[in-house]
C-alpha cells in the first residue's frame, strides 16, 4: 500500500508540477489585466516576466497567487550575481545548481519526465512484447523459431550500453526519441514472458473449446489466451517502469539522455558533476530517484504476490 | 473395407469416419528430424447415425480422446476421411471449417480447465451464438443464453457469475450449455463424467440422455466407465493401442464379448453384489508403446489365447462375426 501511495503521489506531483514550481503565478492581476493560470498557459504578454520581477513591479492594485516555489525548472536566478550553486535557503528551499536553477523546481518538473519516459517506454515495449510473444507462443513452428532467435540475439547485447550507443550515434536527443529507443530495445523480456504464459494457457481445454465453437485465431488469442496470460506482464511492467526511470536518469547524467532544455533528474546530477558535487544537487534528485524506484519495485512485488495463487491464501 | 468395418445403423450415417490416423512425430537431434511416430490413432473407421450414441472405451492412452478430437479437427488427422452429413470435414478450408464447426461440438472431461476463468457465464455460453450469428443484438443473445442454461438445469442467475463460483457438476452443465449453443447435431463427449462425483455423474448422464431425446443429438461417448457406456450407448467400440478391436451393439458386447481384451475389460467392472463369483481376467504387463507397437496383433504380448506363429506375425483385420458385431482377433 505504501508503494501504491507513493506512486499516486508521484503522479500527482507530475500532473500538478506547474502549481508546485513555476516561473509565473497561478493567478495574476497585473496592470489592469487578469490572468488565470499563467503558470500553465504561459501567455505571450508575460514572456519577459517572472515571479521575482513581477513582485518588484507590482502597483497598488496588482496581486497574485504564487505557486509553492516561485521558480521554473529552466529559470536562472541571476540576482545572485553570476553562476554558482547556492545552498538551500528561504529563496531556494533545496538550493540551486551551478547556473542558478532551482533544484526543487527541477525535481518537481523532472518527475514529469521520469514518469512519462517510464510509462511510455514501458507501454511501448510491453505492447511489442505481447504481440511478438503471443504470436510465438500461439502459432509456434517457424514463427516461434524466428522470434526466439531474434530475442536471443537482442538479449546478447548489454541493454544499457546498447541504448547508450544508439543515443550517442543519433544526431540529436529528445525525450520522445529516448522513449522509443528504450521501447525498442527492452521488449525481449516481456516477449519471453508472454510466450511462456501463452504456451501454458493454450493447454487449457477452454482454448480448444473456443476453437471448437469456430472462433478465429484473433478472437481466441484476444478473448481467451491473453486475458489469462497477462498477470505476470503486469508485474514485469511495474518493475520495468522503475528500470526505465533509472535508464533515463543515467543517460541524462551521462549527457546523452534528454536534451539540455528538458528538466530531468539526470540533468541535475549531470550539472552537479561540473561544480564539485555540492551535496544538495546530488542528494535531493537521488532521493527522488530512490523513492520512485522503491515505490515501483514495491508495487511490482505486491502485484506478484497478488497474482501468485500459492500466496493468495496468506494475504487473505 | 469401410463397409465391412462399420456396421451402419442407418443407410446414410450422420458421421462416417474412414481409416482415420493421427501420428504424432517425435523429433530429436540438432536439426529436429522426425525420428519416430506415436501412432495415437492408427486407422479407425466408425459410423455414427443421427440421434445415435456410440460408446468408445479403452484404457488410458489408447487414443480415444485423440480420435474424438481428430474427428472434429481440433487435432489435424494425419490420414483418413471424416464425412459429416455427406461432406468431407477433413477437406474443408480454414474459413469453411470455422463455419462448419457449429454442427459438431465437444464436451470436455475437466470442467475446471474447460471454462475460461475470466469470462462470465453469459459470455462463455453466448460466444458460439455470437460467432455463428444465431441471434443478433445483446438482448437476443442473452435470451438465448437463458434458454440454454434452463435446458441444462441452471437458472438465469448464473448469467453474470464467473466459473469459479460453481461446483464441478454445475461447471459441466455450463460446458454442455456451451456445446449446445451452436445448435449442433453431433457432440463428442470426451469423458464428461470422469472428474465428477458419482451422484453428479448420474445427473449429467440423465441430462445428456434427455437432451438427446429433445434435440435429436448424436453422441460419441468416450469413457472408461463401462457401466455408464452400456447404459447410454446403442453401440460400443473398444479401442486398444490406436485401433478398434471390437465393435458391437451394447447388448451383444456386454453379453458376448469376443475379443480377449474386451473380456478382460468387462471382467474388471465391479459387480454390485458382494457374493457374486466372477472370473477376473488379469492382464499381464503394460500397454506396449504406441511408438513401436508389437508386430502382428498388437494385443498378443498380453493375450492369454495368442497363438505363436499367427498372432505375433499377422495383424488381424476387423471381420464381422454376426450382424453388427465385428472383431479383430484371429481366435474369435
Amino acid at each position: 500500500m505504501a508503494g501504491l501511495a507513493t506512486v499516486v503521489l508521484l503522479v500527482l506531483v507530475a500532473v500538478f508540477a506547474d502549481f508546485l514550481a513555476s516561473r509565473l503565478p497561478i493567478y495574476l492581476h497585473f496592470e489592469g489585466e487578469t490572468y488565470w493560470f499563467p503558470n500553465v498557459r504561459d501567455p505571450p504578454a508575460l514572456r519577459a516576466w517572472d515571479n521575482d520581477r513581477l513582485e518588484e513591479a507590482f502597483g497598488e492594485d496588482d496581486w497574485a497567487v504564487m505557486p509553492l516555489v516561485p521558480w521554473g525548472p529552466n529559470q536562472d536566478d541571476l540576482s545572485m550575481g553570476g553562476a554558482s550553486a547556492r545552498p538551500p535557503d528561504g529563496r531556494h528551499p533545496l538550493g540551486t545548481d551551478s547556473v542558478g536553477r532551482d533544484v526543487f523546481a527541477g525535481i518537481v518538473h523532472g518527475t514529469r519526465i521520469a514518469l512519462s519516459v517510464g510509462f511510455v517506454a514501458v507501454g511501448l515495449y510491453v505492447l511489442i512484447g505481447i504481440m511478438i510473444g503471443a504470436a510465438a507462443g500461439y502459432f509456434g513452428g517457424i514463427i516461434d523459431s524466428v522470434s526466439s532467435r531474434v530475442i536471443e540475439v537482442m538479449l546478447s547485447f548489454p541493454t544499457f550500453f546498447f541504448i547508450l550507443t544508439v543515443q550517442g550515434l543519433l544526431p540529436s536527443t529528445s525525450i520522445l526519441q529516448l522513449m522509443v529507443v528504450i521501447g525498442l530495445t527492452r521488449w525481449t523480456d516481456v516477449a519471453r514472458l508472454v510466450r511462456a504464459e501463452v504456451l501454458r494457457v493454450t493447454t487449457h481445454d477452454y482454448v480448444m473449446a473456443a476453437r471448437a465453437t469456430g472462433a478465429t485465431d484473433l478472437r481466441i488469442v484476444a478473448r481467451h489466451v491473453l486475458p489469462n496470460s497477462l498477470g505476470p506482464v503486469l508485474v514485469a511492467a511495474s518493475f520495468g517502469v522503475a528500470g526505465a526511470v533509472l535508464v533515463e536518469a543515467a543517460l541524462s547524467f551521462l549527457g546523452v539522455g534528454t536534451n539540455i532544455v528538458t528538466p530531468s533528474w539526470g540533468r541535475i546530477l549531470n550539472d552537479a558533476r561540473s561544480t564539485n558535487y555540492p551535496w544538495w544537487t546530488t542528494f535531493y534528485p537521488g532521493l527522488a530517484l530512490f523513492f520512485t524506484l522503491t515505490a515501483y519495485n514495491v508495487v511490482g512485488e505486491g502485484l506478484r504476490d497478488a497474482i501468485d495463487p500459492r500466496l493468495r491464501g496468506d494475504l487473505g | 473395407m469401410a463397409d465391412e468395418n462399420a456396421p451402419t445403423a442407418t443407410p446414410e450415417p450422420l458421421v462416417r469416419v474412414v481409416g482415420l490416423k493421427k501420428h504424432f512425430p517425435l523429433r530429436s537431434g540438432f536439426f529436429s528430424r522426425r525420428t519416430a511416430f506415436v501412432r495415437a490413432v492408427d486407422g479407425v473407421s466408425l459410423d455414427i447415425g443421427a440421434s445415435e450414441t456410440v460408446g468408445l472405451v479403452g484404457e488410458s492412452g489408447c487414443g480415444k480422446s485423440t480420435f474424438g478430437r481428430a474427428i472434429l479437427r481440433l487435432i489435424e488427422p494425419t490420414a483418413g476421411t471424416v464425412h459429416f452429413d455427406g461432406r468431407d470435414v477433413v477437406a474443408l478450408g480454414a474459413r469453411e471449417l470455422r463455419r462448419f464447426r457449429r454442427h459438431m461440438q465437444i464436451i470436455f472431461q475437466d470442467p475446471y480447465s474447460s471454462l475460461n476463468p475470466r469470462m462470465k457465464v453469459k459470455d462463455i455460453v453466448g460466444e458460439p451464438v455470437r460467432i455463428h450469428g444465431l441471434a443478433s443484438g445483446r438482448r437476443a443473445v442473452d435470451d438465448e443464453v437463458v434458454a440454454l442454461l434452463e435446458k441444462v438445469g441452471l437458472g438465469s442467475s448464473a448469467m453474470t457469475r464467473y466459473p469459479h463460483e460453481f461446483s464441478g457438476g454445475q461447471r459441466q452443465r455450463i460446458g454442455v450449455a456451451r456445446a449446445l449453443a451452436a445448435r449442433p447435431r453431433f457432440i463428442v463427449a470426451d469423458e464428461p463424467l470422469s472428474a465428477l462425483d458419482v451422484s453428479i455423474q448420474a445427473q449429467i448422464v440423465n441430462l445428456l440422455k434427455d437432451l438427446q431425446e429433445e434435440l435429436g443429438l448424436a453422441y460419441l461417448f468416450i469413457a472408461h466407465d463401462l457401466k455408464i457406456v452400456e447404459y447410454l450407448s446403442r453401440r460400443v467400440a473398444v479401442m486398444y493401442l490406436g485401433k478398434v478391436v471390437e465393435l458391437a451393439s451394447s447388448q451383444d458386447l456386454y453379453k458376448d464379448p469376443l475379443h480377449p481384451y474386451t473380456r478382460a475389460l468387462l471382467s474388471a467392472v465391479p459387480v454390485p453384489s458382494p457374493g457374486a463369483k466372477r472370473a477376473r481376467i488379469l492382464l499381464a504387463g503394460d500397454v506396449p508403446s504406441p511408438i513401436r507397437p508389437p508386430p502382428g496383433c498388437s494385443f498378443h504380448p498380453r493375450c492369454s489365447i495368442a497363438e505363436k506363429g499367427l498372432c505375433d506375425k499377422e495383424a488381424p483385420a476387423l471381420r464381422p462375426i454376426s450382424t453388427g458385431h465385428v472383431v479383430a482377433c484371429h481366435k474369435a
